[in-house]
């Protein structure tokens, strides 16, 4: 390629001097400072004030500004050592001693912006001008600030705080307590000084709390980051990357394998009611049984059936009628092909969840009519599948419409000289041909069909059409946080017949979920 | 029509080209009926589901109807015209809602959906092949998880200590903790719906990159072009399309989609903190919590985001290479 080519004689003409790779270091470390700064002052100075002024409450403005000074200094360091990462094959001590040099002056103008903008190190904040050690009953001051907030309130080196008005605070609670405050506020504190108590009254005053262990400290991380970008096997990165961004979502479904098994949880942790390590149980699989979930009286198989009922129909519904479809539209001529299949595609686009409105009307009119109503009105399964037939129909026919293309004519035209039926030649010859394609929207339909939320919800006026979703919604808003293991179990009972079929049809999945653009991209 | 291409040799005499004809018609009417038989019932459902509410939800926001006159008698309500529109213009809390969903949208999109559905793709096609399949498999698990199930794992990830589990990890680091929900509600609302939008760009993405010539990417190895170059002049310039197709489709679907929001918070917290567009249409005409399910005010809600789908969804058949997906069968009829 023309582009790369140039790329690569302009890296062959200037070779790497250990000049060159120093001003390298130092240019790319500049433009990352450069650039995150300016992109946090965007956030800050621009952006939020916009916001603020269009009534947005929000604060992830303030979040993404944070963020960014938060990782600028690592980003910096690596960069650093990453300059080098070639240099040192060849110059190993050169290369190790460019790189360490130039974290330093990075370091510096780092820590001198930071010293600017009051962050990082130098972040103001509320405190009482003292340090605080943790001790049995609360905290003990171990330093104070000459002339400081608390030496003022006329608090010693060597008291306990034991307690905040009359809330008794352990060491970390009251850090937190004085950061969270307001700069003077006045703060009672309980203090137990040579086994006597006494209360004092200490005012939080906004200052910047520097040690030069922390900025000496800062310093080493930074040598160490660098040393370590240097040497870091560089094909490792994409797959930490990877795991970091993915493992919130992974916690997340951890936790509500570890919840249904465990009488209860604090974060990660399964407790058992004395607060001990442990607790495993399986009493929160009891609702299978017919007991009662979170005081509910409920049959859980009925609403399964429910939801089994609501998939199932939906999906054969949806392969027939979106196959049926689809090889008209792939395989015969006819007037208005051309506008049923631009209507498709338009309907394909189209987010038919804002239609949810005007359909409840019409679900209350097909109701009221004679035989049909019995079937698909409201508070009928039948009559949800519907609709979500209806919504899927657009990507269903689309979809069939290309596996059928995908089919050569041949032997459709011998079955249809052989005196064949167009439907039997659809039916017996044409649909075992789209075996994968009927696989992956028969997948597609099904999840989409057992995880039905919104469409259930909005029309059950009754329990006629509750499913799975809609009853876990019910439990969620009407319980507290202390049965959350019980409906974590509901909630995994959902979840395993959609986690098989993740198993055994991800290729599939990850074909559909594009939505069907196998053809259009 | 091409129905002559399977009738036999063809005759000299008028008689014969008379009778063809008249053959050829029925021929054609058969043909037609066979394919409109074919597309009845995906025609009548559309019909029933898409064209009708279409033409329900515009009558609707032009009238009153409301609960308090929506008892069984439809004929209750009000033609009130565009005064459903006026008010809503003038709604003190409808500029608020309209600016969250234009900052909702974008953020969420330049973030998730787009920034790291990138990142996303960029990584699994540059690793292992069968580990980057298993990454991108596990990117879909948001999208096939029951949404009421995702977003109870997304509550317990926030919620305050000691239940929280990323409260837990703080606590672990000694770093003060947050009850998520309440103090950054946008931050959770954007990363759990950020969280869903990965996979749709991530799979365009990647199917994009992996169908680059290989010839390119051997021609910029050879060259010696590290990773970042290659992915600045050989795969960039590559993606513009996917990326145009991705930014568009999902701003619709971001635009329209309240689902996860409607769980998680709500509309909350407090007044209409993180409410959008489409969560109020659904909240003024079909939740009704407090008993006032503004039909008609609703539906003018809903008209706004109808409109736009149609115009969205018609550029998209405009502009992603429409006349070649639309091309005439191969061989129509026998």
């Amino acid at each position: 390629m023309a582009v790369s080519n140039t790329l690569a004689l302009k890296h062959k003409i200037q070779p790497d001097t250990p000049r060159r790779v120093f001003a390298n270091i130092l240019r790319n470390g500049l433009i990352i400072i450069i650039a995150l700064t300016l992109v946090a002052l965007l956030l800050i100075v621009l952006l939020k004030p916009l916001l603020a002024s269009a009534q947005v409450e929000e604060t992830v403005t303030t979040t993404l500004a944070q963020l960014l000074v938060l990782v600028l200094p690592y980003l910096v360091y690596i960069s650093s050592g990453s300059t080098v990462r070639e240099y040192v094959k060849t110059h190993l001590g050169q290369a190790l001693g460019l790189a360490l040099i130039g974290t330093l002056i990075l370091y510096s103008i780092v820590t001198i912006g930071q010293f600017f903008f009051h962050i990082g190190p130098f972040v103001q904040a509320s405190s009482l001008e003292m340090t605080l050690g943790p001790i049995e009953n609360g905290s003990i001051v171990e330093a104070l600030v000459p002339n400081g907030a608390a030496e003022l309130a006329g608090i010693q080196v060597g008291d306990v705080i034991t307690a905040v008005r009359r809330d008794p605070v352990d060491r970390n609670t009251l850090i937190q307590m004085i950061s969270r405050a307001e700069p003077d506020t006045p703060l009672r504190l309980r203090i137990l000084r040579n086994g006597e108590e006494l209360q004092l009254t200490a005012r939080t005053v906004l200052s910047v709390n520097v040690n030069t262990e922390a900025l000496l400290s800062g310093l080493v991380v930074a040598l160490i980051i660098t040393i370590a970008a240097i040497f870091w096997p560089g094909n490792w990165t994409p797959y930490v990357l990877l795991i970091v961004i993915l493992a919130p979502l992974m916690l997340g479904y951890l936790w509500l394998i570890i919840a249904t098994f465990s009488y209860r949880t604090e974060g990660l942790i399964p407790l058992d009611g004395q607060n001990n390590l442990g607790g495993w149980t399986l009493a929160n699989w009891d609702f299978l049984f017919g007991q009662d979930i979170v005081n509910l009286n409920v049959n859980i198989w009925q609403i399964t059936l429910n939801s089994l009922i609501i998939a199932l129909s939906m999906t054969a519904l949806v392969l027939l009628i979106s196959s049926m479809a689809g090889y008209a539209l792939s395989r015969m001529n006819f007037k208005g092909r051309r506008a049923f299949l631009s209507f498709t595609l338009v309907l394909h686009g189209f987010p038919a969840v804002t239609l949810l409105i005007p359909i409840f009307f019409v679900l209350a009119y097909l109701g009221e009519m004679p035989l049909i109503g019995k079937i698909i009105g409201f508070n009928k399964p039948l009559g949800i599948a519907l609709i979500m037939v209806a919504f899927e129909l657009p990507l269903g026919t689309w979809l069939m419409k290309g596996y059928f293309d995908g089919i050569p004519w041949d032997i459709e035209r011998s079955a249809l000289i052989d005196g064949a039926s167009r439907w039997r030649t659809y039916w017996e010859i044409l649909l075992p041909q789209i075996r994968p394609g009927i696989l992956a929207l028969g997948v597609f339909s099904f999840i989409a069909g057992w995880n039905a939320f919104l469409v259930p919800q909005t029309y059950s006026i009754g329990t006629g059409t509750v499913n799975l979703p809609v009853f876990l919604s019910q439990l969620i808003n009407e319980t507290a946080a202390t049965n959350w293991n019980q409906i974590a179990a509901v909630g995994l009972f959902q979840l395993i017949p959609v986690f098989v079929i993740f198993i055994f049809a991800q290729e599939y999945l990850l074909n559909i979920y594009a939505g069907g653009t196998k053809g259009s991209s | 029509m091409t129905e002559s291409v399977e009738l036999e040799g063809g005759g000299s005499s008028s008689e014969k080209r008379k009778l063809q004809s008249s053959r050829s018609r029925i021929r054609a009417f058969q043909a037609n009926f066979t394919a409109y038989a074919f597309l009845a019932p995906a025609g009548l459902l559309v019909l029933v589901f898409f064209l009708i509410p279409v033409a329900i939800i515009i009558y609707l926001s032009m009238t009153n109807l409301s609960t308090s006159n929506f008892t069984t008698n439809l004929a209750a309500m009000e033609n009130v015209g565009f005064e459903n529109y006026r008010i809503l213009i003038n709604d003190q809390f409808a500029a608020k809602i309209f600016y969250n969903t234009i900052f909702y949208v974008l953020v969420t999109l330049g973030l998730f959906n787009v920034s790291l559905a990138l990142i996303v793709s960029l990584l699994t096609t540059h690793i292992n092949r069968r580990a980057g399949f298993v990454f991108r498999a596990l990117w879909i698990l948001p999208r096939i998880t029951a949404s009421t199930v995702y977003i109870m794992l997304w509550r317990r990830l926030v919620v305050e200590a000691p239940y929280g589990i990323i409260n837990q990890f703080n606590t672990l680091l000694s770093q003060p903790t947050y009850n998520y929900l309440a103090e950054y509600p946008w931050e959770v609302v954007m990363l759990v719906n950020g969280f869903i939008g990965v996979s749709f760009g991530m799979i365009i993405f990647t199917s994009a990159i992996e169908s680059i010539p290989k010839d390119l990417m051997n021609a910029s190895l050879v060259d010696g072009s590290t990773i970042m170059q290659r992915i600045r002049y050989v795969i960039m310039p590559l993606l513009r399309w996917p990326l145009l197709f991705v930014v568009t489709y999902q701003t619709l679907s971001l635009l329209t989609s309240f689902e996860q929001i409607l769980l998680l918070t709500n509309g909350g917290p407090g007044l209409y903190a993180t409410e959008v567009w489409s969560l109020t249409a659904y909240h003024r005409a079909l939740s009704n919590y407090f008993g006032n399910t503004q039909w008609g005010y609703g539906s003018a809600f809903a008209v706004v985001l109808v409109l736009l789908g149609v115009v969205m969804a018609i550029i998209y058949m405009r502009f992603f290479r429409f006349g070649e997906l639309v091309a005439e069968p191969k061989i129509e009829v026998l």
